[in-house]
């Protein structure tokens, strides 16, 4: 799988993209440290995953996301979220944010979160797949 | 928790006798630098201590051959947060130790640089002599 980092703090995105890469995860194909640099990037190189904290200058996570969105973009979403802020919890999920990562990071935390969303992927383009081919049948 | 041994030689070379009036941050500093030296063994090592005088600079030198760092992290490892440490919890370090070290050492108005490669890893403080006062070693 591929996976972009928008984080405004650089410990955390090399932490994450170590987690990543260790795990067999996947690979990070970029990062960027505020949402206004993220999306031409993730616009052009369309991850299946994007990891993305909540609160960042410039452009918040869930401005990114919904920009994103917009423009069509079809990846995942994970948000990593420092304050458990309810508020804003809520946001995300009704922006179709499904998973949450949060920090101090917890290898353990991230390395399920993203096997989970992998699964999800993995059976979303299968039925997808599956669908195609009944319909081919007919 | 379980609990794993470690074999590790501690080595110091000491040809003259340094003195100072901030041992107590100096003993901060090579307390933290032994710590990981001693952390990034995995099961025998070797860990060497030196401090010598090189030009106008006392230089401080804390070497190991544990599992090195790689160089794309080189930059990285001073910054507060960052740590390659999590506990069987998953849960990270506090990342603090060597961002510590870093302040402490701009306090002195020093630097430290660091050389890792497949065989060891250096890490090297260097201070202006004044800071120090020498004897010969009787």
């Amino acid at each position: 799988m591929r996976y972009f980092i928008v984080d405004d703090d650089r410990a955390s995105r090399v932490m994450l993209k170590q987690i990543i890469e260790d795990s067999g995860l996947g690979t990070v194909i970029g990062e960027a440290r505020n949402g206004e640099d993220a999306i031409p990037q993730i616009l052009m190189t369309q991850p299946e995953f994007v990891l993305i904290d909540l609160l960042m200058p410039k452009l918040d996570g869930i401005a990114t996301v919904e920009h994103l969105i917009q423009n069509r973009f079809e990846g995942q979403f994970i948000m990593i979220s420092q304050v458990v802020n309810k508020e804003m919890v809520g946001e995300a999920y009704e922006q179709g944010i499904d998973f949450f990562i949060h920090k101090p990071i917890n290898r353990i935390e991230v390395e399920n979160v993203l096997r989970k969303t992998t699964e999800q992927f993995r059976l979303k383009t299968h039925s997808w797949l599956f669908a195609n081919r009944l319909l081919a049948l007919k | 928790m379980k609990c794993s041994e470690k074999i590790y030689n501690l080595k110091s070379i000491l040809i003259l006798i340094f003195q100072q009036k901030e041992h107590i941050a100096l003993l901060a500093l090579l307390n933290n630098l032994t710590a990981n030296a001693i952390e990034a063994i995995e099961e025998y090592g070797v860990i060497a201590i030196a401090i010598q005088q090189q030009e106008d600079d006392t230089v401080i030198t804390v070497c190991d051959n544990g599992k090195g760092i790689p160089q794309n992290e080189l930059s990285i490892i001073f910054e507060p947060g960052y740590t390659t440490k999590y506990n069987v919890e998953g849960v990270a370090a506090t990342g603090i130790g060597l961002s510590h070290v870093a302040a402490l050492i701009a306090k002195l108005n020093g630097s430290i640089t660091v050389e890792s490669n497949d065989q060891k890893r250096c890490l090297k403080l260097s201070f202006l002599r004044k800071l120090f006062k020498r004897e010969r070693l009787k």
